[in-house]
């Protein structure tokens, strides 16, 4: 009887230490991951804030400079005129390559040069064609 | 087996997986702002070479369909008894600052005033494009949706939004400067709370705020699939290369969004938009919200198992981003679901036993670390919002909680229902929620 009372009392004793030093063990660690993500996330904040204003600045820059008017030339003969570019004209480059184009309108009211037009409303396989 | 160790690395995984998840959300929604301010900078249409295989921009389709309107926007709008709220919803969209647009409001079978509201507001508003298209029975949200657009869409671009649902002025601009790359094929809103004065409506406000944090991550990382049906923006050409809405599933905005991503994430891209703010009502009771969450869940586990294929996916047309970890981790998250409160219980108890509270107050002031990062953070809000966001802040662990438990919920419901995953019936039908606008015209009328 004495010895199975031992028995009884070791086994609750080991599994309960185990276990307690396994949550201990698991609980430090997500703590050092926890201390580790914050310091990320604190390092990333700032760069986001000096990104977010460096951006910022340059859009200002930018929209300055576009709506200054261009200093007149003074005594300058005037300029042979270029050829006006033909309206939503695009200047392809010999290099077939993905390009940018900036708009010039307002962004409120919105249209692509090449939206639909130049494409087929259907496509080669249609059965409706 | 030994049942406690399994428990014990059950818990353990949980545990690492979302501490590690919560810190990437944080440090890509970082980035991804920056990125954001880097786009509006920068801004200009990029158009595909003409070797370039289709992509969003070039997508192309077999069927007949109404020419396009370069500019034009169609906002389509699901009606189904909506008399409360259909006004608003019309005003917010003839406040905005885009003016080319063509608003078809989808009212499927309505028995209320909502059809003759419409049609009050063409008359008192002739300079709105806008359209009533009628359904003559109750067919469902999806098939009523498709109607209008394959009949009545002349839009390049679509914007869905529900009938209780508001846009800001600016989000139409906004969601279209995003199509300037020419891999974009929809655009995710960010959807905000509208009246959060009680607590349901503010964990709601709470959840939507952390929920939509985390699209930034997927945005940055070319794995978002999951679009909502508030003023969510498509490519027309998309939509009708993948024959509008599927209705065979409970959400059918959600399998919008992953039809489209299956053709390919690198070129038929899905963004989330920061900026682009739409408004919706809250739930009102906790069935309601049970309710609406089963259906979501439900929805998605239908969608997800309809596109499985696209997970562990190889092909190049998709990132390894999304099939190796985005769409695992959205299967794997409704499964920890389960696991979650079983594993919390256990943390509980062992924090007790062995005396170490740490466990609880460290999650507790994580999560309030989180809630405050995200309110403080958020540039569409006001300062005096964001203080009072705060002052709310340390319920959020509690009120996430409570979520918890309706998404436990939920899932135990679907998985009582796991037979309609897999084989899904045609969805004809809808009701709509109880509107909050609805207690102001019975008031009103009183």
């Amino acid at each position: 009887m004495t010895r199975l009372e031992e028995n009884v009392t070791e086994t609750v004793q080991s599994t309960f230490g185990r276990d307690g030093a396994m949550f201990e063990g698991l609980l430090g660690f997500v703590a050092q991951l926890s201390v580790a993500l914050w310091s990320l996330v604190i390092l990333t904040a700032v760069i986001r804030f000096v990104g977010i204003r460096v951006y910022r600045h340059a859009a200002i820059r930018r929209a300055v400079a576009t709506t200054e008017p261009a200093p007149e030339p003074v005594s300058a003969p005037a300029p042979e005129p270029a050829p006006a570019p033909a309206p939503h004209a695009v200047v392809t480059p010999a290099v077939a390559a993905s390009m940018q184009i900036r708009l010039g309108g307002p962004r409120h009211q919105r249209a692509e040069p090449r939206s639909a037009a130049p494409l087929p409303a259907l496509a080669p396989d249609s059965v409706e064609a | 087996m030994d049942v406690p160790i399994l428990i014990f690395w059950l818990f353990a995984a949980v545990s690492i997986l979302y501490v590690v998840h919560f810190g990437l959300y944080l440090v890509g929604a970082n980035f991804y702002d920056v990125w954001q301010q880097r786009r509006k900078a920068i801004w200009g249409i990029r158009f595909p070479a003409e070797y370039e295989a289709e992509c969003a921009a070039t997508a192309t389709w077999t069927s007949r369909a109404l020419p396009e309107v370069p500019g034009l926007v169609t906002i389509v709008v699901a009606a189904h008894n909506e008399e409360a709220a259909i006004v608003r919803t019309l005003d917010s969209i003839r406040h905005t600052t885009y003016r080319s647009v063509e608003v078809l409001v989808a009212d499927d079978a309505s028995t209320d005033l909502t059809g003759r509201l419409v049609r009050d507001y063409q008359v008192r508003h002739p300079e709105l494009d806008l359209r009533v298209v009628r359904m003559r029975t109750n067919v469902g949200k999806g098939v009523a949706l498709n109607s209008a657009l394959r009949r009545h869409g002349r839009g390049q671009f679509v914007m869905t939004l529900d009938a209780d649902s508001i846009l800001e002025p600016d989000a139409i601009t906004n969601a279209l400067s995003y199509f300037d790359d020419p891999y974009v094929a929809g655009v995710a809103a960010n959807v905000q709370i509208l009246a959060d004065t009680t607590v349901l409506g503010l964990l709601q406000r709470f959840e939507h705020m952390i929920g939509y944090r985390s699209k930034k991550l997927y945005s940055l990382l070319n794995c978002e699939f999951v679009v909502g049906g508030v003023a969510s923006t498509y490519r027309m050409r998309v939509l009708r290369k993948v024959d509008f809405y599927d209705t065979d599933t409970l959400t059918e905005d959600i399998g919008l969004s992953m039809k489209i991503t299956s053709l390919g994430n690198r070129r038929f891209r899905m963004v989330y938009g920061a900026d682009v703010v739409a408004k919706t009502e809250s739930v009102l009771t906790l069935p309601a919200l049970a309710k609406q969450r089963f259906r979501w869940k439900y929805g998605s586990l239908q969608n997800l198992i309809k596109h499985r294929a696209m997970m562990l996916n190889p092909s190049r047309r998709y990132t390894g981003t999304l099939t190796y970890y985005r769409m695992p981790m959205a299967m794997l998250s409704e499964f920890t679901l389960l696991v979650s409160p079983l594993a919390w219980t256990y943390a509980v108890y062992w924090s007790l036993a062995t005396q170490t509270p740490a466990l609880i107050l460290g999650a507790y002031a994580t999560i309030t670390a989180y809630t405050l990062l995200t309110i403080w953070l958020d540039d569409n809000m006001t300062v005096r919002e964001r203080a009072r966001l705060s002052v709310y802040a340390p319920t959020a662990y509690i009120l996430f909680y409570i979520m918890d438990l309706v998404q436990l919920t939920a899932a135990l419901r679907c998985i009582v229902g796991a037979r309609g995953l897999f084989r899904r019936p045609e969805i004809n039908t809808w009701t709509s929620p109880q509107r909050a606008g609805r207690t102001v015209v019975v008031a009103r009328g009183a």
